[in-house]
């Protein structure tokens, strides 16, 4: 039968050649192989978010009259919408989580380096625009925390000098945190984001396709003979699946014994509660320009953390070109030391924004 | 040239001084000459005066006490002749103020919403029938309102705004030495200002304006001690629904009998019959146990075991028992269930609106103390009780699903992988 229709499809598609190439496919063995898995998980949770995405719009409507209302009536009346809200929601976080460690990974084995820029270049955009997601999304359910999260959020953008005004205005659709910046981030969540992060997604994949998986740098002068592989198909998709099932049965742990609370319905009269804090990937730019004074030198102090923060950013983007050497097959060592003091500012600044009021 | 501008100048000169007599002449007209010596003589009079609702509406010493302020000389100014009357006698005193409060079209004149019968009530008033028979030691106008710096009720300085009421009253009520000859208690502003009355707490502390001070139990102009049967009368006028149900119940005709004093008897700090008025100023909070059968319930004090009284008494003490007991399970049992992350907002809801008027309706028809009719409030109550509760347990069993379900699914998880697992290792 299987045979029959692979006939079928040969005949009008050479679907041979495909075929072919992917049992040619290898996968590098060596002692860091396992952080392979973490681009499969990202992928594997980004299918969870579609599907539960996709479900949970047939009952989400959109309005600061209906939003919060509809939520729970997912959570209430809907069979296992339960269940499609918690596993959304611990997907879209531990989707973050991955995306990270995948990025992390593929720093410190420097396998951004050319010939894969490209790679590289889609994956960091898919990693911001996974913020966007997670922006846009926080505020979807209307509840109180991510009004007023919002609001903190947005109004950060809004310090950005000659921009600012402009884009905290494009996002809110007006002055304030309203019904209107719940349309523009529901637009933005299912319409904008998904279809641009799907042709991200499918460019980064297919650059991965084309130029296999970057080995590290002390395996490039290895004869080939040497070289340990795996072939991809089976060996290296089974594993993945294995790991996939794993991670299925975490999320539904996660979403059955910690569930995500809908809170209280946003009030934009009331005064905001104690404690309001971004999503968790934020809190380190959160905390941070909790930290800086009002002004340092001339210039505003929320500003100066904006600007380091963009620094950072360019200097993730720009990497590939930054890193000469690992492009003639070295790795310098201070791009280690960067990468650490990133991690450590980054972990110390969550855990703060965690642990401090 | 020179002579026509001397005349010129000799005309405008002349004029000058005629405007400035003028002036001086209208000037000298406007000076109260009781002012200008009696805030030298009684500085304090004159202070408080101009302070006062009547300077403020532009009336002066004359048009009270007489005379004419015009006169700089004692006597002219104070001449019985132009009407001069001096100070009132205590007796005369209601009078005094009624020449121009029992007016009401003088009263128009500056505050047409105010009433005019506060003199006629005022000899209908304990204090009124006691100065009729000469008794010049009892409460005038003054004694509540002030003498020279009377102000608007509706001032916090003024003595009778709500707050101050009380210390008004207590004034002489509570100074055991001045009521001496007075066959009544001195221990109501005692009483009143006590931390466990709820009205004086709610007046005095929390400031609501709404709480009942002195006056409105006891009336303002016509005070009068309401008496034993006239009390429910008095705290239906806010508590409506109880008082109605207690004015048609058995109670009413059988508190007449004894003589104590209605609403005020159950719910005084220490009801008992020996003493049945003894603390009945200090209105205390009531809690469910105040109806039943134990020690600490009111019930008791008059009615004896297996009486019928007794029997109804037991019953609404075990409803309310049962229903308190199902409302702290129906509080935590939502507690519990939300804490596990359960979404149950409707039930708490419910808990917080329908049950609470439903146990205030129960609450309000204890005092028809009638076991029928209370039995029929308290299974509406119970229902909409155990509808919260039901949806809790309902949550609870569905939690309880939750988790089966993920035992279930992880069993067909760890399955696969197993499988999968075997497959990797033969390859």
């Amino acid at each position: 039968m299987i045979h029959n229709i692979l006939n079928w499809l040969e005949k009008r598609y050479k679907i041979d050649t495909i075929l072919h190439f992917s049992k040619e496919k290898t996968v590098p063995v060596h002692s860091g192989s396992v952080w392979y898995y973490f681009g499969g998980i990202t992928l594997f949770l980004f299918g969870v978010q579609v599907l539960t995405g996709l479900i949970l719009l047939f009952y989400y409507r959109v309005g600061a009259d209906a939003s919060f209302e509809s939520v729970k009536f997912i959570l209430t009346q809907v069979k296992f919408g339960w269940l499609l809200r918690n596993m959304h929601a611990w997907s879209a976080n531990l989707m973050v989580l991955a995306a990270m460690i995948h990025m992390a990974s593929v720093f410190f084995h420097s396998s951004y380096r050319k010939p894969r820029e490209l790679t590289w270049l889609t994956g960091v955009a898919m990693l911001f625009m996974l913020f966007a997601f997670g922006f846009s999304g926080y505020l979807l359910p209307w509840n109180e925390l991510a009004f007023f999260a919002t609001k903190v959020g947005t109004d950060s953008a809004g310090a950005i000098p000659l921009i600012g005004n402009f884009l905290l205005t494009l996002m809110r659709g007006g002055s304030d945190v309203t019904s209107a910046t719940l349309s523009r981030f529901f637009g933005l969540h299912i319409s904008v984001l998904p279809p641009l992060f799907t042709l991200l997604l499918g460019f980064h994949l297919f650059f991965v396709q084309m130029q296999g998986m970057s080995e590290p740098i002390s395996h490039e002068g290895q004869p080939k003979s040497e070289k340990k592989t795996m072939p991809f198909l089976p060996d290296f998709a089974l594993r993945d699946l294995l790991i996939w099932l794993i991670v299925l049965d975490v999320l539904i742990l996660l979403s059955v014994f910690y569930p995500w609370e809908l809170g209280v319905k946003a009030d934009p009269f009331a005064p905001a509660p104690a404690g309001i804090k971004p999503e968790w990937y934020f809190l380190f730019v959160f905390q941070l320009l909790k930290f800086l004074p009002a002004h340092i030198g001339p210039i505003e102090g929320e500003l100066f953390g904006l600007t380091l923060l963009g620094i950072g950013a360019a200097i993730v983007v720009f990497i590939p070109f930054l890193d000469k050497s690992s492009e003639i097959g070295k790795r310098n060592k201070w791009w280690d030391v960067i990468g650490i003091f990133g991690l450590l500012f980054f972990a110390v600044f969550t855990v703060l924004g965690f642990v401090l009021d | 040239m020179k002579i026509n501008t001397i005349k010129k100048q000799t005309a405008v000169f002349s004029l000058l001084c005629g405007l400035f007599l003028i002036a001086i002449t209208a000037t000298a007209g406007d000076v109260d000459n009781c002012i200008e010596c009696h805030s030298v003589l009684h500085e304090e009079i004159t202070e408080t005066f101009v302070q006062g609702v009547h300077a403020k509406s532009n009336l002066s010493c004359v048009d009270c006490h007489g005379g004419d302020a015009s006169k700089e000389d004692e006597d002219e100014a104070m001449d019985p002749k132009r009407g001069f009357v001096g100070v009132p006698a205590h007796a005369d005193q209601p009078n005094f103020c009624g020449k121009c409060h029992s007016d009401p079209v003088y009263m128009g004149n500056y505050n047409a919403s105010l009433p005019t019968d506060q003199v006629d009530k005022y000899w209908t008033s304990e204090h009124g029938l006691l100065l009729k028979k000469g008794d010049n030691k009892v409460a005038v106008c003054t004694g509540c309102h002030g003498v020279h710096g009377i102000l608007p009720p509706d001032l916090p300085k003024s003595k009778v705004f709500p707050v101050n009421v009380p210390a008004t009253c207590g004034a002489c009520h509570s100074d055991e030495e001045y009521m001496a000859e007075y066959d009544i208690p001195t221990h109501q502003y005692a009483q009143y200002v006590d931390s466990s009355n709820v009205h004086g707490f709610a007046l005095l502390h929390k400031r609501d304006l709404s709480a009942p001070a002195c006056n409105d139990c006891h009336g303002n102009h016509g005070a009068h001690p309401p008496g034993s049967e006239s009390v429910a009368l008095v705290c239906v006028q806010c508590h409506s629904f109880n008082g109605k149900l207690y004015l048609n119940s058995p109670h009413k005709e059988a508190f007449e009998g004894f003589e104590v004093p209605a609403c005020a008897f159950c719910h005084q700090i220490r009801p008992t019959l020996d003493d049945p008025h003894g603390s009945i100023h200090t209105i205390v909070s009531p809690t469910h146990k105040l109806a039943g059968t134990d020690e600490k319930a009111v019930c008791s004090q008059c009615h004896a075991e297996d009486e019928v009284g007794w029997n109804t008494a037991s019953a609404i003490s075990s409803w309310r028992d049962s229903l308190e007991y199902n409302l702290e399970a129906a509080h935590k049992l939502l507690e519990d269930v939300e804490q596990r992350g359960f979404e149950i907002s409707d039930a708490k809801w419910a808990l917080e609106n329908d049950v609470k008027q439903a146990k205030m309706k129960l609450r309000t028809m204890t005092h028809s103390f009638n076991m029928e009719k209370y039995q029929e409030s308290y299974m509406f109550a119970d229902s909409v009780l155990q509808a919260v509760l039901n949806e809790g347990y309902n949550a609870e069993a569905e939690l309880g699903g939750r988790y089966v379900y993920y035992v279930v699914i992880t069993i067909f998880i760890l399955l696969f992988a197993v499988l999968l697992a075997v497959k990797i290792k033969s390859l």
